[in-house]
């Protein structure tokens, strides 16, 4: 059997251009949505690190915070204290040290700028609250709120909240032991 | 492409004669050729399309998954704040309400950052009005979908150890860290026997007034607390006058306060025992327990002096190394 080119006809030879066109279109269409998929991912990707490192300088902040004393709220410590323009934390000895304690980029206990985190800021706010609602208060009912907050700019990435009340007091802190 | 032309004239050797007619020569085609060209084009297509498909959905599935155990961390965290900070507002209670073991409910929930929280005392065997029993604190914190449970072991502070701030207090070694409230004033130190055999101090006195003893503390009381203070005294001699003490605190402007009580004393040993509150509103320098006596007398004998945090029996403290979290 002779099977002759001409019985496929000239349009049937082969890819057409249009065919070719079209499926160029298609991958390319695909390759450039997938890609600006992928540059997507990778910009949710890097916010998620950098959340991820917001919170783990939030919770370095925070366990500092908790791990000084209430204070007295009659002192007027907390009501004229203003932290922004200390350089290091290492003479604190309350919280009422570190109200509205601010640096950017965050710095260590001693005042060292932490390397990797420029563009990252950290502030603490120290309130008065209310034992049974929780809410803000301007006198003082034994309750202190913490909140330490994270920002790259002016994104927040992170933020703690705890509280502490004059009732706390660590055993082993005070220098009491445990009769048996 | 596979087809396969036999008549080609490309397909015969060269200078070799192909002796066929044209009509018996064959041509074979593995399939039918277009079509094979046409939808191994649209398979190459398709691939190619769900390939790059696939990696974009699984780029956006992994994110969706890091993100989501980043929230699931960060929820976790803050809940486990919560609990601790539930833990905290129990230990106020129980300074605050004395009544607070009748009560062995949940209490009510609060709102704090984007979650709740809340607490309730357990006994643990005996009941929550046992003085000498252990009590669990469980503190519950919520954050979005996390939940976190705390729990700590205490104890009534009534239970705790003396700790007394007071240094030298049964005069044991003598005057020792203690020192004449005026410095002009006569100190002697006598071994006159105290109920308990130990010695005791003798201010004499030498005409002035505030005759007394006083030593300074290291730790600074904080103001609003209740301290416990007390001594044993007696007057040598067969008389009867006021004793003063308590505690003196010194200002940076060198202004002072004094919190102090009165008690009649004569020529018995008496344990003469009150409480005093600073309630100053600036940070003193110094703060110093003293004992004195005003009235013109010839010596006051003092021992076992005490200063110590008022240890209200209601009040919980946490027993160290008993934290426990639990996870969900």
């Amino acid at each position: 059997m002779i099977a002759s080119p001409h019985h496929a006809g000239p349009h049937h030879a082969g890819i057409t251009l249009i065919e070719t066109i079209i499926s160029v279109l298609i991958v390319a269409g695909l390759f450039v949505a997938a890609v600006s998929t992928l540059g997507a991912a990778r910009s949710a990707e890097s916010r998620t690190a950098e959340r991820l490192h917001a919170q783990a300088l939030a919770e370095d902040l925070i366990s500092e915070i908790l791990a000084q004393p209430y204070d007295h709220p009659t002192a007027p410590a907390l009501a004229v204290a203003d932290a922004s323009g200390d350089t290091d934390r290492l003479g604190y000895q309350s919280l009422n040290d570190y109200h509205r304690w601010f640096s950017s980029p965050p710095r260590t206990p001693d005042g060292t700028p932490l390397t990797g985190y420029d563009g990252f800021s950290r502030e603490v706010e120290i309130t008065r609250a209310d034992p049974t609602t929780l809410a803000s208060t301007t006198t003082d009912t034994g309750v202190k709120r913490i909140t330490v907050r994270v920002r790259r700019g002016d994104l927040l990435l992170a933020e703690r909240v705890a509280l502490r009340t004059a009732a706390w007091a660590e055993p082993q802190l005070s220098g009491e032991s445990w009769r048996e | 492409m596979d087809q396969r032309i036999t008549n080609h004239p490309r397909a015969t050797a060269p200078g070799a004669t192909d002796k066929r007619s044209p009509r018996s020569l064959s041509v074979t085609a593995a399939s039918s050729p277009h079509r094979r060209c046409r939808g191994s084009v649209y398979i190459a297509v398709l691939g190619a399309s769900m390939l790059v498909t696939l990696i974009g959905v699984s780029a956006v599935m992994a994110v969706r998954v890091q993100g989501r155990e980043a929230e699931a961390a960060r929820s976790a965290a803050a809940a486990r704040d919560h609990a601790r900070s539930a833990i905290e507002l129990a230990l106020l209670e129980t300074r605050t309400n004395p009544d607070w073991a009748n009560d062995g409910d949940w209490r009510p929930a609060r709102s704090i950052g984007r979650g709740w929280l809340t607490y309730r005392f357990e006994p643990d065997g005996a009941g929550l009005d046992d003085d000498d029993a252990t009590v669990w604190i469980v503190g519950v914190g919520a954050e979005d979908d996390a939940l976190r449970v705390t729990r700590v072991a205490a104890r009534r502070r009534a239970n705790l150890p003396d700790a007394n701030w007071v240094a030298n207090s049964d005069m044991s070694r003598g005057s020792l860290g203690w020192e004449l409230f005026y410095p002009d004033d006569e100190l002697e130190y006598t071994t006159q026997s105290q109920t308990a055999g130990q010695g005791s101090l003798m201010m004499r006195h030498l005409g002035g007034n505030f005759v007394g003893l006083t030593q300074d503390l290291e730790t600074i009381p904080a103001a609003g607390e209740t301290f416990d203070v007390a001594a044993d005294v007696r007057l040598r001699d067969s008389e009867t006058t006021l004793v003063r003490f308590g505690l003196l605190l010194t200002y940076p402007d060198n202004s002072q306060q004094l919190v102090i009580a009165a008690f009649n004393a004569d020529d018995s040993w008496r344990r003469l025992q009150t409480a005093v509150t600073p309630l100053y509103t600036t940070d003193p320098i110094r703060a110093s327990v003293i004992v004195l006596v005003i009235d013109d007398i010839s010596a006051v004998l003092v021992d076992n002096v005490h200063f110590q945090p008022r240890r209200d029996r209601h009040q919980l403290v946490p027993v160290p190394a008993t934290w426990r979290q639990d996870t969900f």
